[in-house]
């Protein structure tokens, strides 16, 4: 078990955005990568760089199940970008973040534990939000 | 073409100097003819020339996608290239970003498709004013967003399959004039359009 704790505001989060997610002119995530997941749940996950790399994030992903299956995800399907906490509360978007570890013993298959797991969350139905997140995003791995 | 306006238009001799309004009316009569479903396929109007007075060819282009039928001035040719090259995200199978997104329906697409070309033909036609294509996509919920952005400001339209309102915000990347609403999806909003042209090409 690890304990939740305060993420800095400088400190950066990582999401991952899958390749559907992405303008194929511009190279930028679309606005459509900063829903909530499950869209309809109350977050975005992301990881804390503090417990984490853009590599180590992305090849979790490996160990997940795909939604409502048994079937692995495929980390190539994704690519990482960072965003800065700060950033996100400068948004003034009413969202929060977060640290929400995930630890279970024994480790569920298809759903692992991850201490850099964080929450930010908040509605993400607003075109606004997600517009912005776009531009406060940078990629760490990119297609 | 009508024959009224092939003896208005391109006269055998001489009749006006060639001005912005001639131009400008040319077009608006030719737009009028559309409504009444004269469609012209790839079809270059002939241009007629004479001391003071030039007509300037009209190209329009017609093409079905996935059973719709879409027709454009040929100046707007990269939005209906957009359309085309958005018509996959029907295909996307349920789940398609592993998170279990929900499958994006035809109904939905052809909406966002309406509003783009509704657009887009509204802001050629009365302001004379080619804007670019936004980037078309799928969202999670079973949406569609249109994005557009340039070096001064970024719009996103969602379109959803159960409402006939879309919900957009733009703004300049500042806080200051920034947009937000909904809008009939139908209908062209004047005030809307007025803050595309920030688009154009």
């Amino acid at each position: 078990m690890w304990p939740k704790e305060e993420i800095p505001l400088q400190d950066k989060l990582f999401i991952r955005v899958h390749k559907q997610n992405i303008n194929p002119k511009t190279g930028l995530p679309r606005p459509a990568a900063f829903k909530n997941t499950p869209t309809s749940g109350p977050s975005l996950s992301s990881d804390w760089e503090r417990y984490t790399t853009p590599k180590k994030s992305r090849e979790l992903l490996g160990k997940q199940y795909k939604k409502g299956t048994t079937d692995f995800k495929n980390p190539l399907f994704f690519f990482i970008v960072s965003v800065i906490v700060n950033d996100i509360y400068n948004l003034n978007c009413n969202q929060l973040i977060e640290h929400t570890p995930k630890y279970q013993n024994p480790e569920p298959i298809g759903n692992p534990n991850n201490r850099a797991h964080s929450s930010i969350l908040g509605d993400k139905t607003d075109e606004e939000i997600r517009l912005k997140f776009v531009n406060i995003s940078n990629w760490e791995i990119n297609p | 073409m009508p024959e009224t306006l092939q003896r208005k238009y391109l006269p055998g001799k001489p009749q006006r100097s060639f001005t912005e309004d001639t131009y400008s009316l040319f077009h608006r009569k030719f737009w009028e003819f559309d409504k009444k479903d004269y469609l012209i396929k790839y079809k270059k109007l002939t241009i007629r020339q004479s001391e003071d007075f030039v007509i300037y060819p009209v190209n329009k282009i017609e093409k079905q996608i996935r059973g719709l039928k879409f027709l454009f001035p040929f100046e707007l040719v990269h939005i209906l290239n957009e359309i085309e090259d958005s018509s996959n995200i029907i295909d996307l199978d349920k789940n398609w970003d592993d998170e279990g997104a929900l499958q994006i329906s035809f109904n939905t697409w052809e909406k966002a498709t309406l509003f783009i070309s509704n657009y887009s033909k509204w802001i050629y036609n009365n302001q004379n004013i080619i804007i670019n294509e936004p980037d078309i996509a799928a969202v999670s919920d079973g949406s569609i967003d249109l994005t557009w952005s340039s070096e001064q400001a970024r719009l996103l339209v969602n379109i959803k399959e159960a409402e006939t309102t879309a919900s957009y915000y733009g703004d300049y990347f500042t806080e200051n004039n920034n947009i937000k609403g909904n809008i009939p999806i139908n209908e062209i909003n004047e005030f809307f359009a007025y803050w595309l042209k920030v688009f154009k090409v």
